[in-house]
């Protein structure tokens, strides 16, 4: 128990951000609960129902309440999922808000970090607690979120996200956990690039949101893809799970066309293809089987722009100090 | 806070010199928040400057007009229905990608604004005393508080209201060239945007100004300020559908698509299976203008009565 006590400097910055820690405990099993409970009620739901004459999504008024009940259930859990992801996927630029704000910058705005220095407390010891703790706390706070996310997609009925879409892919690996790493040491180097409380929650607030908005127009691009053309006109050469990055005719040459080739403007598809000795459909994809080289690139990517942040933070934080 | 932005008043000989050379500069509290929150003040302009070059691009670039040209003629004699395109098309697929995306801005600005107005506007000014300061140089508490709203309102209104218009322009383009799926995508571009973005916007400031009044904190109210906002838009936007009787069964005039079915107490579309219920809150495309009209009318009334109650806040805090 005293081995894990914090001390010093650690303490008093839990003591005096204790009202958003509290808040965020709250949220945080709040979220949890949610991701438990729909979709359980909404799989067993759907199940006690799947034997029954009445459709389960489409209610036209010819059944009875209980579709209506089983479609908002099922619309619940659809509804949370989809919520969820993007909760997900925006909660490092709340964190950098947090970090930049409340915990950097107004200690150097109002000036009580200077108290804190002459009370023992190296500067480096000072923004150490003000990264490394908010980074292991959030961090293994989202990792947590991350896994419930995992959990409840497999545990609801129907339909899921693609795995690839841009508010699913974070929030089910360790690409977020990362996005949360990179957030806290954005906020860290904006706080100290311009020692002002609410412009620096704007600074980092808007770096972040620029990397998570980035990164998803990267990531087709961070594993090699798989090229496959289908034989014959109607083949889709894809399967299904898979990412596609691209995709047209091939003619017998093997050489690439543009999809629509045989289709703006014209009736006569079969006509076209013969004419322009077309051997089939091609795609070029990732599948299913890509997605943890893919979380695991861009975590590696993700990371390592953190740690540039962070070591860009502690040189700046030097230069103040000295 | 650099020395720049502190509202020194000004020594008394210098306004003498200066004002042959300044008609057009604003004078007093006018001129004391448009200088301390001029940042806020280009952001804001650069946001809507760009967002205009984005929406143009949406429709000039090389994306907008392939989709267009996919389209050209279809459902006439010797072309393809046109939903037949619907998903097949990348150019088209990317082009309404970008129209959700644009309106999903469009319609969050609520919270970002809040956000500003608890924290930078107000919640600052109270918080380190110079709202203090300002009203014992005969500004008035009350005339303090109109011109820190009325300010940044008449910015909000016309920096929104202009991307408003753009955007229903190129949802106009759009439509004619039979680019929204029916139904899903109807209800959630076609009556998301309109006057009551607009509204949205103030009501938004509104929530930060007086969430800044009860904190008396920067970043508390600006927590409470975004959140409050999100809460209302999200409370208000299901209701939407209600605000206006639905179209009679049958009324052709509903989502303009081929392949709809009738049901319930409107009509059921295919593409609206990832919604709950296709039939609910089925409003035909001609319903646009009353519907918009209404919810602004409920979201202005509501930015009116927190106006009114952040003076109350004011006045009790003063007397």
């Amino acid at each position: 128990m005293n081995g894990l006590a914090l001390r010093g400097p650690d303490w008093v910055a839990v003591r005096v951000h204790r009202g958003t820690l509290w808040t965020a405990a709250v949220l945080l099993v709040l979220s949890v609960a949610l991701l438990v409970a729909v979709p359980l009620w909404a799989a067993d739901l759907a199940e006690k129902y799947a034997g029954s004459s009445c459709p389960i999504r489409l209610s036209n008024g010819s059944c009875t309440d209980n579709t209506w009940f089983i479609a908002s259930s099922d619309w619940a859990y659809r509804e949370l999922m989809a919520k969820a992801g993007v909760a997900l996927l925006l909660l490092p630029v709340a964190f950098a808000l947090f970090v930049a704000g409340p915990l950097i910058a107004r200690e150097l705005e109002s000036g009580t970090y200077r108290m804190s220095w002459t009370q023992s407390v190296s500067p480096a010891r000072w923004l150490t607690t003000r990264t490394v703790l908010p980074a292991l706390a959030l961090g293994a706070g989202t990792a947590a979120l991350i896994g419930m996310y995992r959990w409840a997609r497999w545990a609801g009925p129907g339909v899921r996200g693609n795995w690839y879409a841009d508010s699913t892919f974070p929030a089910t690996g360790p690409v977020g956990v990362a996005y949360v790493l990179l957030a806290v040491a954005l906020a860290a180097l904006a706080a100290l690039l311009v020692r002002r409380t609410l412009p620096a929650m704007g600074i980092a607030g808007a770096a972040t949101s620029i990397v998570i908005w980035v990164m998803p127009h990267l990531r087709g691009h961070l594993w090699p893809t798989t090229y496959a053309a289908g034989n014959s006109p109607r083949s889709w050469p894809a399967g299904p799970n898979t990412w596609v990055q691209e995709q047209g005719l091939v003619d017998s040459s093997g050489k690439r066309l543009p999809y629509d080739l045989c289709l703006k403007g014209m009736t006569d598809e079969n006509a076209c293809w013969t004419k322009n000795h077309i051997s089939g459909p091609y795609a070029v994809f990732h599948r299913a089987s890509d997605y943890w080289p893919l979380q695991l690139v861009e975590t590696g990517i993700v990371l390592a722009l953190t740690a540039l942040a962070a070591a860009a933070a502690f040189r700046l934080l030097r230069r103040t100090a000295a | 806070m650099s020395t720049s932005t502190s509202p020194h008043p000004a020594p008394a000989p210098a306004p003498a010199k200066t004002a042959k050379t300044s008609r057009l500069r604003p004078s007093g509290q006018l001129w004391t928040v448009l200088r301390l929150h001029r940042t806020a003040l280009w952001v804001w302009v650069a946001f809507v400057v760009i967002s205009i070059g984005v929406l143009l691009w949406v429709r000039y670039g090389s994306t907008g007009v392939d989709a267009a040209a996919t389209l050209a003629g279809c459902g006439t004699a010797g072309h393809r229905a046109c939903d037949e395109w619907m998903w097949s098309d990348t150019a088209l697929v990317t082009t309404r990608d970008r129209l959700l995306e644009i309106g999903q801005v469009l319609r969050n600005l609520a919270p970002v604004v809040a956000a500003w107005a608890g924290a930078a506007l107000i919640g600052r000014e109270l918080e380190n005393g110079t709202a203090e300061l300002a009203w014992t140089q005969s500004v008035s508490p009350a005339r303090w508080l109109a011109t820190k709203l009325a300010v940044p309102a008449a910015f909000l209104t016309v920096g929104a209201g202009v991307l408003v218009a753009s955007y229903r322009m190129l949802l106009d383009w759009s439509v004619t060239h039979h680019m929204l799926r029916a139904g899903y995508e109807k209800y959630t571009l076609y009556f998301n945007i309109g006057p009551a973005t607009v509204a949205y916007t103030l009501l938004g400031l509104a929530v930060g100004a007086l969430a800044a009044l009860l904190l008396r904190r920067a970043v508390p109210a600006l927590v409470a300020g975004a959140a409050a906002a999100w809460l209302l838009t999200v409370a208000i936007a299901p209701w939407r559908g209600s605000l206006w009787p639905v179209g009679a069964v049958g009324d052709s005039s509903l989502w303009h698509l081929p392949g709809s079915d009738s049901c319930g107490g409107g009509i059921y579309n295919h593409n609206l299976i990832d919604s709950v219920d296709p039939c609910i809150s089925a409003q035909p495309a001609d319903h646009y203008l009353p519907v918009q009209l209404v919810e602004t009318g409920i979201v202005l009334a509501l930015a009116a009565v927190l106006v009114l109650i952040s003076f109350r806040v004011l006045h009790r805090r003063n007397a």
